[in-house]
C-alpha cells in the first residue's frame, strides 16, 4: 500500500493537478500509478490511461507471454496458436482455451470484430503479413498495440547501421517487463524476469572448456543451393553464445540467411544444431535430424562424424518468449552431453 | 467477375456505348456495395446495407463493431481499391497509346519499380523523417526520379521517340528491380524483408479515410485531363508523320502525358505497392468492347479497372479467409482468364491494338 501511494505521488507530482482520489474508482488494481506509458518498438511512447481488458493477440508467442504472468483471462482471441504445441502444463491446456481467430497472424478484420483495447504481436513489427493490421489499422480501431521489439526489428536499423549481434535474452526479458508494467502487474514480471534470468545463469555456470563452433541448419540441405542458418540478429544466436556454443556464421545476421555449402565445409562445424518446424522444411524434428546426419554435404564434418547433432522447435527459438530459456537449457545439454 | 465478362461482349456488339457505359457504371456501384458485404468477418447483409444507408445520408458515428468494420476498415479498401484500379488502367491505357506498343504498362517504363526502390529504401533504412507519409512519399519520389532519367537519357534534342523510351524504360526498369533485390538481399532484419516483399506484390491492407482522398483526387484529375486530351492521344498512336500532319508537336504532347502518367502512378502505387498486370489488361479489355478511339476507351478503362481492382481485393481478403493472399498474386489469376475470355469471345485474337 505504502509502495502505491509512492508510486502515486511519482506519477501526479510532474503533473501538478488532478489528484489521487479519481482514479482509483475506475481501475482497482493499478490505477495508483496510471497512465503507465511505455516506448514502443520504434522508440515512439504509449500512453496507457487505464489497465487493458481485452486483449487480441495476434500469435501465440504473445499469448504465452500472458500465459506466464496470469492474464491468459484477458485474451479474447489469438492467432497462430502454432507456438502452444511445444509449450509445457499448465500453460498448454491453459492456453487451449483461448479462442482462436485464425491460423495465420489475424487480419484487421478479424481483430476490429472483437473490439480489443490492446493489440500484442511476438512478432517485432505489425503488419508483416498479408493484411494484418498495420499501425494505421490499429489507428482506425482506436486501438493500442505493442509488439515484442528484437533489434533489426525497427530500433536498430533505425541509423541504417547494420544491427549488432543479439547475444542476450533481453528481447524476452523486455517484452515480459512491459506487459508487467502495462498491467500493472510489475511484481510478478520482475519475479519471472529474475527466475528466467537465474536458470539462464544456472546454464552459464556450468559451461566450461572450448566453445564447439555449431552450424545452425534450418531445413536438410540440398546440392547445389545454398544452406539456411539463422544470422547473429536472431534469438537462435543469442541462445547458442548462452549455451556456451559459437555460430559458425556469426558474420551473417538474418533470420534466414544463404551461407555456401563451401564455407560449411571449410569451417568444419563441430556440432549441427537444427532448427526444427519451419514451414518450408519437409520433415521435423527427429526425422529432420536423421537426415541431416545422412547427408552427403555434411557428411565430412566433425559434427556429424561425432554424431553430435541435435535439434530444437522454431517455436522456442524465433521470437521472444519466455520459452526461449527452455530452449536454453535443452541445446546446452545437447551441446555438452557426453563431450567424448 | 468471369459471369461479367461471359456477357459483356455479347452485351457490348448489342448495345449502344452510352448504354454500356451506364451499365458497367451501375455494376461499379452495386459492386462497391456487394465487396463491403465481404470480408474475414461475416456481417448480415441488412446491417451492412443499413450502415452504409445511415453513413451516406450524414450519420455520425456509432458505437457498433459492425460499423467499425464495415464503415471503418472495409469501405474506404473497397474504395481505394476502385480508385488505384481506375488510375493503373488509365496509365496503362495511355503508356500505351505514348510507345504505341501493347505491351507496354507502368512497369516497361521503369515507373513501378523506381517506386519500390524508393519504399525499399525506406523500409530498411527504418527512416520515418515525414511520419505515415514517408512511404508512400518515398515511392512517389521513386517512381518520378525514374520517369525522370528515363525521359532524359530518351529524349534527343527535345525529341521523344518511342522506341528509344521503351528501351531506356526497360534497361533501367531491369536497374532499379536489381537494386532491390540487392537492398532485400543485404537486409538484415526478416521483418523488413517481409514488409518489403508484401509491398513488391502490392496489397491494399492498412487503407483508411485518411489515405483516400489524395490519390481519388489524383486520379480523378489525371482522367479529366486525358480525356480533354483525348483526341490528341488518338492522333499520337497514328505515329510520328501522320501526327505531324494532323498539326501535333508528337514529342510535346509525350512528354506532357508522360508525367501525368508519373504523377498517376506514383500516387496509386504509394499507397498500394507495385500492383502488376491492371495497366497491361485492362485497356485491351476495354478497346476489345468499344474499339480504340481513346474517346470512347478512356471511361471504360477507368471503370473496368476499378471493377478489375475491386473484385481481385475481395478474393484477395476472403479466398484464404481468415488470413490473405497479396493482390499481385490475384490480378494475375483473374485477369489472364478474363483477357483470354474475351478475347476469344470477340474474335481478336489476330487483329492490331495499339
Amino acid at each position: 500500500m505504502m509502495r502505491r501511494l509512492v508510486l502515486c505521488l511519482v506519477a501526479v507530482l510532474p503533473l501538478a493537478a488532478a489528484g489521487c482520489g479519481d482514479a482509483p474508482a475506475a481501475a482497482p488494481v493499478a490505477a495508483t500509478s496510471r497512465p503507465v506509458v511505455v516506448e514502443d518498438c520504434a522508440g515512439k511512447d504509449v500512453t496507457f490511461t487505464q489497465v487493458p481488458a481485452k486483449v487480441v493477440t495476434l500469435d501465440g508467442y504473445a499469448a504465452q507471454t500472458m500465459a506466464r504472468l496470469g492474464l491468459t483471462g484477458k485474451i479474447v482471441g489469438t492467432g497462430y496458436p502454432a507456438p502452444f504445441t511445444v509449450d509445457a502444463s499448465p500453460y498448454k491446456e491453459e492456453l487451449a482455451k483461448i479462442p482462436v481467430l485464425g491460423k495465420g497472424v489475424l487480419v484487421t478484420e478479424v481483430v476490429a470484430a472483437q473490439r480489443p483495447d490492446l493489440v500484442l504481436t511476438g512478432f517485432s513489427v505489425f503488419g508483416g503479413p498479408p493484411g494484418s493490421p498495420k499501425e494505421a489499422d490499429l489507428a482506425t480501431m482506436n486501438v493500442k498495440g505493442l509488439a515484442a521489439c528484437l533489434p533489426g526489428g525497427g530500433r536498430a536499423m533505425r541509423d541504417g547501421a547494420p544491427s549488432p549481434a543479439l547475444t542476450d535474452l533481453e528481447p524476452a526479458y523486455d517484452f515480459i517487463r512491459k506487459l508487467g508494467t502495462v498491467f500493472g502487474v510489475q511484481d510478478r514480471a520482475q519475479k519471472l524476469v529474475n527466475e528466467l534470468r537465474a536458470r539462464q545463469e544456472a546454464v552459464a555456470a556450468k559451461i566450461q572448456g572450448a566453445k564447439p563452433r555449431v552450424l545452425m541448419v534450418q531445413d536438410n540441405p540440398v546440392a547445389g543451393q545454398p544452406i539456411k542458418t539463422s544470422g547473429s540478429g536472431t534469438l537462435a544466436h543469442a541462445l547458442l553464445t548462452l549455451a556456451g556454443g559459437q555460430s559458425l556464421f556469426a558474420d551473417v545476421s538474418s533470420m534466414h540467411a544463404d551461407v555456401s555449402p563451401e564455407q560449411v565445409v571449410e569451417r568444419d562445424p563441430q556440432a549441427i544444431w537444427v532448427i526444427s518446424d519451419y514451414p518450408f522444411a519437409k520433415t521435423k524434428g527427429r526425422e529432420l535430424v536423421d537426415e541431416v546426419k545422412r547427408n552427403p554435404l555434411l557428411a565430412g564434418t566433425t559434427a556429424v562424424k561425432q554424431g553430435k547433432v541435435f535439434s530444437t522447435s522454431q517455436y522456442l527459438v524465433s521470437f521472444p518468449s519466455p520459452l526461449n530459456v527452455d530452449a536454453l537449457e535443452q541445446l546446452a545439454a545437447d551441446l555438452h552431453a557426453g563431450s567424448s | 467477375m468471369t459471369a461479367l465478362v461471359h456477357k459483356l461482349p455479347l452485351r457490348a456488339a448489342a448495345v449502344p456505348y452510352p448504354a454500356l457505359l451506364a451499365v458497367l457504371g451501375v455494376g461499379l456501384t452495386v459492386s462497391v456495395v456487394l465487396a463491403t458485404g465481404l470480408g474475414a468477418v461475416a456481417v448480415p447483409s441488412g446491417e451492412v446495407a443499413g450502415i452504409l444507408a445511415h453513413r451516406l445520408t450524414g450519420g455520425g458515428d456509432s458505437a457498433a463493431t459492425a460499423d467499425l468494420i464495415v464503415w471503418r476498415i472495409r469501405f474506404p479498401r473497397v474504395l481505394l481499391s476502385a480508385v488505384a484500379g481506375a488510375g493503373l488502367a488509365v496509365a496503362g491505357a495511355v503508356v500505351q497509346g505514348v510507345v504505341r506498343n501493347p505491351v507496354a504498362d507502368p512497369y516497361l517504363l521503369g515507373l513501378s519499380h523506381g517506386a519500390s526502390v524508393g519504399a525499399v529504401l525506406v523500409l530498411t533504412t527504418g527512416a520515418s523523417v515525414l511520419g505515415a507519409l514517408t512511404l508512400p512519399l518515398a515511392a512517389f519520389a521513386g517512381a518520378s526520379a525514374a520517369m525522370g532519367i528515363v525521359l532524359a537519357l530518351a529524349s534527343r534534342q527535345g525529341r521523344l521517340l518511342p522506341v528509344r523510351l521503351i528501351l531506356v524504360g526497360v534497361a533501367f526498369g531491369h536497374l532499379f528491380a536489381g537494386i532491390t533485390s540487392y537492398v532485400l538481399a543485404l537486409t538484415e532484419s526478416s521483418a523488413a524483408q517481409q514488409q518489403i516483399i508484401f509491398w513488391l506484390l502490392g496489397g491494399l491492407s492498412g487503407a483508411s479515410w485518411a489515405t483516400l482522398p489524395i490519390p481519388a483526387a489524383v486520379v480523378g484529375a489525371a482522367t479529366a485531363l486525358l480525356l480533354v486530351r483525348a483526341r490528341r492521344l488518338n492522333a499520337l498512336v497514328l505515329g510520328e508523320e501522320a501526327g505531324a500532319a494532323l498539326g501535333l508537336n508528337a514529342s510535346r504532347q509525350r512528354w506532357y502525358l508522360l508525367l501525368l502518367v508519373t504523377l498517376l502512378t506514383g500516387t496509386v502505387v504509394a499507397v498500394s505497392g507495385g500492383i502488376g498486370f491492371v495497366g497491361l489488361i485492362v485497356p485491351h479489355l476495354a478497346r476489345m468492347l468499344v474499339g480504340a478511339d481513346h474517346r470512347r476507351m478512356l471511361p471504360i478503362t477507368v471503370v473496368l479497372g476499378a471493377l478489375f481492382l475491386l473484385w481481385a481485393d475481395v478474393a484477395a481478403r476472403t479466398l484464404v479467409s481468415p488470413t490473405e493472399l497479396p493482390i499481385g498474386v490475384l490480378t494475375a489469376f483473374l485477369g489472364v482468364p478474363c483477357f483470354l475470355l474475351v478475347m476469344r469471345a470477340r474474335g481478336l485474337a489476330g487483329q492490331e491494338t495499339p
